[in-house]
Parts: structure tokens; C-alpha cells; sequence
């Protein structure tokens, strides 16, 4: 026999023998969690929630069922171990979309869960991490839809924030933000009302606990401050009278100068918007009045930018990654220092309107 | 050992009696006349001779009116004087028993004046029985040239030739098969052809050492760069126009005696999946249609490994709103993915072979029999899901879109070494299977051109008429690949130039 011949034989034959370890189950014989939550209940314990959705055996599924399991332990990985002896199908979590902190656990440090998520490759980046006001236990079994699965629903709630108003969230923002030198991460803080929930605001960190908040009516302000983006929309009064700007396109951007104690922050905002709703007929819609109204929303954006981010800055944290703006830019960038000077460092805002359409009543 | 002995002894014993019953033409006669359309005829009158030949490969008609009336008509007493006398052409007289042997093989009517006489006359009458020109049928094309290759050898030059009417279409002919005799001819242009492919071909098929060439793909398994590979190597086709196509681009048809295809090369991969409807549409549907060919290849080939790999270790790469299809069509089934994919896959192989051995008509009845009724049973049985039977049948009706039937074939084999990949390590396994086959591809050659080409080499050149085809004032140069002596079709500036006052 020639010698490649015997080679692929034995090639072949490692393939074979070496194979045994990977372990694999067909989807339906898993049951996939959609959603994990973790409620706070002392020092030590931590109580997780999960939801399995249950498809039926006719193509014509009806109305969707979940099934939910709760357990209490030590650890993070006890709970999925404990949460597993109550299961008859291994768990998975491969399809993972949510990942929900109660208020009290997100105070006291999501470092451990969030170092679970982040190892495991099964993991989606793009999952959707919230702090629940209230248990996550009731939060998850509460029924909000008919039709669609819980996961589903509150995927569905934030993404489609997110394309509005709420700045852009998920796993991968939230590690990098906790990882970064000079950053801190935010999450969508949620509230369970009834038979609804509501995106009641944006719960802020400081190296992995929950420290402050701000209410939904700010996010608009937030995530100009963030990130460019488009299609939010803001109220302002003008000359007694409520007038909304829909955003078409905002971008920021962050200048850094000086160094140690004499750094300097210039925060320029542009924004480009048009006219969506005015309280009343009679303010007449001349360049004019175009030009008042640019700068009544410059004067009210960069009041309510300069509130927040002294807001951060006497809370100590930096949801805007100014420290991180600052180490990528300036050589010999120390984070201890830059904790103690990032409280008083001046921070300019300039931020410019831009109108471009008024609507087509006139 | 003592049978490998007695085989040779038995092989000289063959070899002896060969020699002395064909050292003499007596002998052959002899011989010959064991069978019974051997026909021996005295021939006494003004001429008195002995004519020999084989009925059966004859043509009668002609023995019977330009032979004949001349024998009984003249007083002829030498071999000479017949020869003068009968109308045709390459007439010869000769004494050598090979030549005797063959050229009564083929047809020839021998004429002896005595019975002792060495030399003999040997006129050409042959008849051979052929096909007339038909349309094709395995490569069908709704527009443009529809006739096919048959099953002689001289009507398919016959249908080059009038395509290409220039002296320097070369014919070179070998006869290959020890028993078979096989006449093969290497078709190519002069002066486009490179002469080391023209050299590569006739070494090779010359060497061929086997005792019967039935058809052509004989040749190609024996003359490929690697035999052991599942893809072929040597394109074929039952098109005249295609051939003649390729030829123009310096590539070489070979053509067998017997064959209705006729194979071309060097090829490439790409070439397989050019249709010669590309040529005959406008450019961009080309393009389109060569672009979606090429998908339904990869669709075909990968559709099942894939969904065996998802369902089995990547379920988070399912969507959410599938995900329901997926586990309820799923969820009665017995088997793993895998087994549930090989057993239609199998059923559906199990179709196209039944398919292709029974007769046409009932062949279709087995097709809708087939794909209808064990479709739907096996469904409702519970042996498969609904997901899967829709992508098993898609990847089937892709595979069909192969212009060649030749790729089709490999295409057909090559899903199933992905499957085991993606049973084993799931995508991982995939890649692995991918990566090995493209390994395999960029060290494949055609006449030792490079196989893969023009992606390996990377060839811009080849490129226009690859995966797109771009317009024919873009293709001033033949390819690449077969590296012709004179690389330039045509003069693309006086293809471009404007004519702004056509009249």
C-alpha cells in the first residue's frame, strides 16, 4: 500500500476515534432560555429566574407558552446547575435574549454575572441586559402578549426605543464600557405596570453597580451626548407654546486638551431637525421664526447638557467615556488621576440647530 | 504463482497461434471464414478473380455497380488493370498481411487473382451505420445552434469543420485499444493552440495502454492530471458549436470514434457552469444567470450540511420567529438530524438513479410517484420534517442547474463528506470539509494548466468571462489559461470605434 494511502487511512481513523467529545443534542431536545433574571436577596444568595419558551406539536401553535423555573443559591453558575435539576431537557444559552437585574442586585455589583455572560461563547454580543425596578422574578412571569413570547415582547420594547430616543444598549457595549479605562456603562432601567412595562429611564453605573439614574424624559438628551443618531424627538417651550423637533441626524464629538490638572473637555453637538408638532397655528413659520426657534433648542440642548454632565460629574461616573476619549488621545494617561480631577474638569458644551423643514402646512 | 504461470503460458500459446494462422494471407482467409458474413467470391468471366469482404460492413450498392459491371464487362488479368478501371479512390495494391488484416477490418473489398497469390487489391467500401444529427439533449438551450454530436466520428468532425472552415483546423488521429482499435482524434487550430497542450494530449493518449476505448469518457479518466479526483478534468460536451467555440479560444477537442461527446481542455472549474447559452443571451443576463448557477452550486452543496450543523450545535443561530417552525416540524421526529437528512438525501439519489434507468415514460411517472407520494408520506409518517423536505428538494432541483452533466455528478457526491463534517464538528466541520476541497481544487490541473484558474491564479484576463461574462468587444483576448500562440481575437479599437453616421 502506498504511503499517502495508509496516511488518509490514518487520518481517517483518528477522525473517528477522536471525535467522541463533542457533545451535541438536536433543538428540540434542548430547552433554549430566552430570558435569565436575578434577583438580590442577601450578601450571599442570589434567586435566578429563567423563561423556556414551549412550542407545540401542531404547526398552527395557538397562543405561546412559557415555561419558568426559579432557583436560589450562591453563585451564578449554582443557579444554572440548580435551575438545571429542574429541567428535563438540557438547558442552553445559545438563543439567551435577555438578562435582567433587579434594582438591589445591580447596587451591589453585577461583576459576577456579567463575567458569566461575558466567557460564555454561546452568548450572543448583541443580547439586551436591564435593571428591573421591583423582583425579576414576578417581571418575568408576568403575561404582557397573547401572541408573542415574553423574550419577544421586551426585545421588542427596547429595540424599538433604541431606534428612537433611547440611547443604543446591549452586552457587548455594557462589557466594553465596564472593561474600558475611563468609561462606565448604562443600562435601560424597567418597570412592570399591570399587564405592560414601561422604559421608566437609564440606570447609570460605576464599575459594575448601580449608582444612579436618570428618568426616560432625559434620554433624548443622553444620547445626543452619545452617540449620532437619528429620528428621536424632543419638546421645547417656545413663547409659551410647545413646539417638537424630530431629530434627523445628530452627531458629537469630543475634543480633549491639556494635560493632568489643567484638561480641558469641548463637547460639540450638531444637530439637524425638523419641525414635527407646534402647539398652535398662529407662530407663523417664517425664516425668521426658524431662525428664534434654532436658537431657543440651542439654548435649552445646551442647558440640559450642561446639567447632566455635571450631574455625572458630581456622581464621579463617565457613562460618556470621556476618560476613554482622553486615553486614546493624550499620551500618559493615568485613571487614577483622572478620577480625581474628572469631578471638577471643565467641560464646554456647544451645541448647533439646524432646522431644515418646517412641515408642509405652509 | 503456478496461476500466474499458467496465465502466461496460456497468453504465449494465444500469441503462437496468432502468428501461425495470420503469417500467411491463407491463413487469414481461413480464419475470416469462420464467420459467417465473411463472403468468399469466385469470380469467373472475362475477369477470373476471387473477391473477398465482409458483408455485414460493406455497402452492397456499390460493390454491385462499380465493381462488379467492371469485372464482367473487361477482360482484366492483372491487378493493375483493375485498379485502373474502377472508379475510386485510394485503391491500393499491397502484399503486406498487417495492412491486408486492417484494411479488411474496416470494410474493404480484397480482390485476388489467384488463390496462391500474395498480393491482393484492396478497395474501400465501407459502410458504417450512424445516427442522423439530432438536437441535444443533456445540453439542452432554448436559443442557438441544436445539433448534437453522434456516434461517428466522421460526422462530428464533419460538424466542426463546417464551423470552422480554415486549413490550419487541425485533425491529428490516434488509434487507441488494443482490441478495440479506436479511432480518437485531437482537434485543434494551428497557430492559436499552443503546441506543448497540443503535445501534452497526443503523449498522453498515445500512451494508453487499454484494450477497449468504448467512449470518450474513457479518455477522460485516463489522460486526467489526477485520477482519483471526483471533479473531471476534461470538459464534454455533445455541442459542435461549443467545441468550436473553445477551439477558437486555443483549447483541444478530442473526439472517439463511437462517442457522441466530445472533450475539451485545459478546462477550468468556472468553465463547468457556462452554459452555452451564455453566449447567445445579452451580457448581463449571462451574467446573472451564471452568478445564480454558481449560487445554486454552493446552495446545493451546503444547504444540508448547514442545516445539520445548526440544528445539532449552533441552535443560537437559528431566528427566533424560525425557531418555532423549526422545533414543531421537528419535534415527532424519531432520528437526529443527521440521520433524518441522510435518509432523504438517499431517497431523493434513490429518485434520480430510478430516474435515470428506466425508460422515459415511465422514468416520469417514478418522478412524480417519487416526489410526491414518499415526500409527503415520509412527512406525515413522521421520518422527516416539513423544513427539511423543502431544502433537501431545493438542493436537489440546484444541482440540476449544472450546464455539464459531469459536474452535476460531483456536485451530487461531494454533499455527502459535508455532512460528516457538519455531524462531527458542526461548522467547524464544514470549514474543514470546504477547506479541503478547495486545497484539492488549487492543486487540480488540466493538462497541466492550473485547474482553478482564475481565481488561483488569480488571471484578471479570465476573469471577463468567468463568473460574469462581459460583452464581446470586452474580449479582445482569449483566456489565459490555455496560453495561446496568438493571444488577440480581434483589434478592440476598431471594434470600438464610434460609427456616428451609419447609414
Amino acid at each position: 500500500m502506498n504511503s499517502n494511502v495508509l496516511r488518509i487511512l490514518l487520518l481517517s481513523c483518528f477522525v473517528f476515534l477522536l471525535t467522541a467529545c463533542v457533545p451535541s443534542t438536536s433543538v428540540e431536545d434542548v430547552d433554549t432560555i430566552l430570558i435569565a433574571g436575578y434577583d438580590y436577596i442577601d450578601d450571599e444568595q442570589i434567586r435566578g429566574t429563567i423563561s423556556i419558551p414551549q412550542f407545540g406539536r401542531l404547526e398552527t401553535g395557538g397562543s405561546m407558552k412559557e415555561k419558568y423555573l426559579s432557583s436560589t443559591a450562591n453563585t451564578v453558575k449554582e443557579v444554572h446547575a440548580k435551575l438545571q435539576t429542574k429541567s428535563s431537557k438540557p438547558l442552553t444559552v445559545g438563543k439567551l435574549a435577555l438578562s435582567l437585574y433587579n434594582e438591589e442586585l445591580a447596587q451591589n455589583g453585577l461583576g459576577e454575572v456579567l463575567d458569566n455572560l461575558g466567557r460564555d461563547p454561546q452568548v450572543g454580543r448583541d443580547i439586551i441586559l436591564g435593571v428591573v425596578e421591583g423582583s425579576t422574578e414576578g417581571f418575568i412571569k408576568g403575561k404582557y402578549s397573547e401572541t408573542e413570547t415574553a423574550a419577544k415582547y421586551l426585545t421588542g420594547l427596547i429595540r424599538g426605543n433604541m431606534e428612537k430616543n433611547f440611547p443604543t444598549t446591549n452586552l457587548h457595549q455594557f462589557l466594553y464600557a465596564y472593561h474600558a479605562k475611563g468609561m462606565d456603562g448604562y443600562l435601560p432601567l424597567l418597570a412592570q405596570e399591570e399587564n405592560y412595562v414601561r422604559l421608566t429611564g437609564i440606570a447609570l453605573f460605576q464599575d459594575g453597580k448601580m449608582v444612579h439614574s436618570i428618568p426616560f424624559s432625559k434620554s433624548f438628551i443622553f444620547k445626543i451626548l452619545k452617540e449620532k443618531f437619528q429620528q428621536g424627538t424632543q419638546e421645547v417651550e417656545f413663547k409659551n407654546r410647545h413646539i417638537v423637533m424630530e431629530n434627523i441626524g445628530s452627531s458629537v464629538k469630543y475634543h480633549v486638551k491639556g494635560k493632568g490638572s489643567d484638561s480641558k473637555v469641548r463637547i460639540d453637538i450638531e444637530i439637524t431637525g425638523i419641525i414635527n408638532e407646534v402647539s398652535s397655528l398662529d407662530v407663523l413659520q417664517s425664516p425668521k421664526m426658524v431662525e428664534l426657534m434654532e436658537k431657543r433648542f440651542e439654548k435649552f440642548f445646551q442647558k440640559q447638557c450642561e446639567i447632566m454632565v455635571q450631574d455625572f460629574q458630581e456622581y464621579n461616573i463617565d457613562p460618556l467615556g470621556l476618560g476613554n476619549t482622553y486615553n486614546s488621545q493624550v499620551r500618559g494617561f493615568d485613571i487614577n488621576k483622572w478620577k480625581e480631577i474628572y469631578p471638577s474638569l471643565p467641560i464646554e458644551i456647544n451645541v448647533g440647530v439646524e432646522i431644515v423643514e418646517t412641515g408642509i402646512v405652509s | 504463482m503456478w496461476k500466474k504461470m499458467k496465465r502466461v503460458k496460456e497468453f504465449k500459446s494465444w500469441k503462437a497461434n496468432e502468428t501461425k494462422q495470420g503469417d500467411s494471407l491463407q491463413g487469414l482467409i481461413e480464419k475470416l471464414k469462420q464467420s459467417k458474413d465473411f463472403v468468399t467470391y469466385h469470380h469467373s468471366g472475362p475477369t477470373n478473380c476471387f473477391l473477398y469482404y465482409i458483408k455485414t460492413i460493406n455497402e452492397q450498392g456499390f460493390l454491385h455497380q462499380s465493381v462488379l459491371p467492371i469485372l464482367k464487362n473487361n477482360a482484366l488479368h492483372t491487378l493493375d488493370q483493375i485498379k485502373d478501371k474502377i472508379p475510386v479512390e485510394n485503391i491500393t495494391i499491397t502484399s503486406d498481411l498487417e495492412e491486408i488484416r486492417r484494411k479488411i477490418m474496416q470494410g474493404n473489398i480484397m480482390i485476388q487473382i489467384k488463390v496462391t497469390d500474395d498480393e491482393v487489391l484492396l478497395i474501400p467500401a465501407a459502410t458504417v451505420e450512424t445516427r442522423k444529427v439530432t438536437t441535444p439533449e443533456v445540453e439542452f438551450s432554448v436559443v442557438g445552434p441544436k445539433e448534437a454530436f453522434v456516434e461517428s466520428l466522421d460526422t462530428n468532425l464533419n460538424l466542426i469543420r463546417k464551423r470552422l472552415p480554415l486549413p490550419e483546423l487541425t485533425v491529428r488521429e490516434l488509434v487507441v485499444g488494443k482490441v478495440s482499435k479506436t479511432r480518437v482524434a485531437i482537434v485543434y487550430i494551428d497557430g492559436i493552440a499552443n503546441m506543448e497542450n497540443v503535445n501534452t494530449v497526443l503523449q498522453r493518449i498515445g500512451d494508453i495502454e487499454y484494450d477497449q476505448i468504448i467512449d470518450s469518457s474513457f479518455i477522460t479518466q485516463m489522460i486526467s492530471d489526477n485520477s482519483n479526483s471526483p471533479f473531471p478534468q476534461l470538459l464534454d460536451t455533445e455541442r459542435p458549436d461549443r467545441i468550436s467555440g473553445v477551439l477558437t479560444e486555443g483549447k483541444i477537442a478530442i473526439l472517439v470514434d463511437g462517442s457522441p461527446s466530445g472533450l475539451t481542455g485545459p478546462t477550468t472549474i468556472v468553465e463547468f457552469f457556462s452554459a452555452s447559452d451564455d453566449y447567445y443571451l445579452t451580457w448581463h443576463l449571462a451574467s446573472a444567470l451564471r452568478l445564480l448557477r454558481l449560487f445554486a452550486v454552493i446552495f446545493s452543496v451546503l444547504t444540508t450540511p448547514l442545516y445539520v450543523a445548526i440544528l445539532t450545535y449552533h441552535h443560537e443561530m437559528i431566528p427566533e420567529d424560525l425557531m418555532s417552525t423549526i422545533i414543531t416540524s421537528r419535534a415527532d421526529i424519531p432520528f437526529p438530524p443527521i440521520l433524518e437528512v441522510i435518509i432523504l438525501e438517499l431517497t431523493i439519489e434513490l429518485l434520480r438513479e430510478a430516474g435515470a434507468r428506466l425508460p422515459t415514460k415511465v422514468g416520469q411517472t417514478i418522478g412524480i410517484v417519487g416526489g410526491i407520494v414518499i415526500g409527503t408520506a415520509a412527512v406525515e409518517a413522521g421520518l422527516t420534517s416539513n423544513v427539511l423536505l423543502i431544502i433537501v428538494a431545493l438542493a436537489a432541483l440546484a444541482s440540476f442547474t449544472t450546464p455539464v452533466y459531469q459536474i452535476g455528478n460531483t456536485i451530487r457526491l461531494i454533499r455527502f463528506p459535508f455532512l460528516i463534517g457538519a455531524q462531527w464538528y458542526g461548522l467547524i466541520g464544514i470549514s474543514m470539509c470546504m477547506a479541503f476541497f478547495i486545497g484539492h481544487l488549487t492543486k487540480l490541473q488540466s493538462l497541466g494548466r492550473p485547474f482553478f484558474a482564475p481565481l488561483y491564479p488569480f488571471r484578471i484576463r479570465d476573469l471577463k468571462d468567468a463568473f460574469v461574462r462581459l460583452p464581446f468587444n470586452k474580449q479582445s483576448k482569449r483566456p489565459m489559461q490555455t496560453r495561446p500562440v496568438d493571444s488577440t481575437r480581434f483589434n478592440p479599437k476598431r471594434a470600438n470605434e464610434k460609427r456616428d453616421i451609419d447609414e
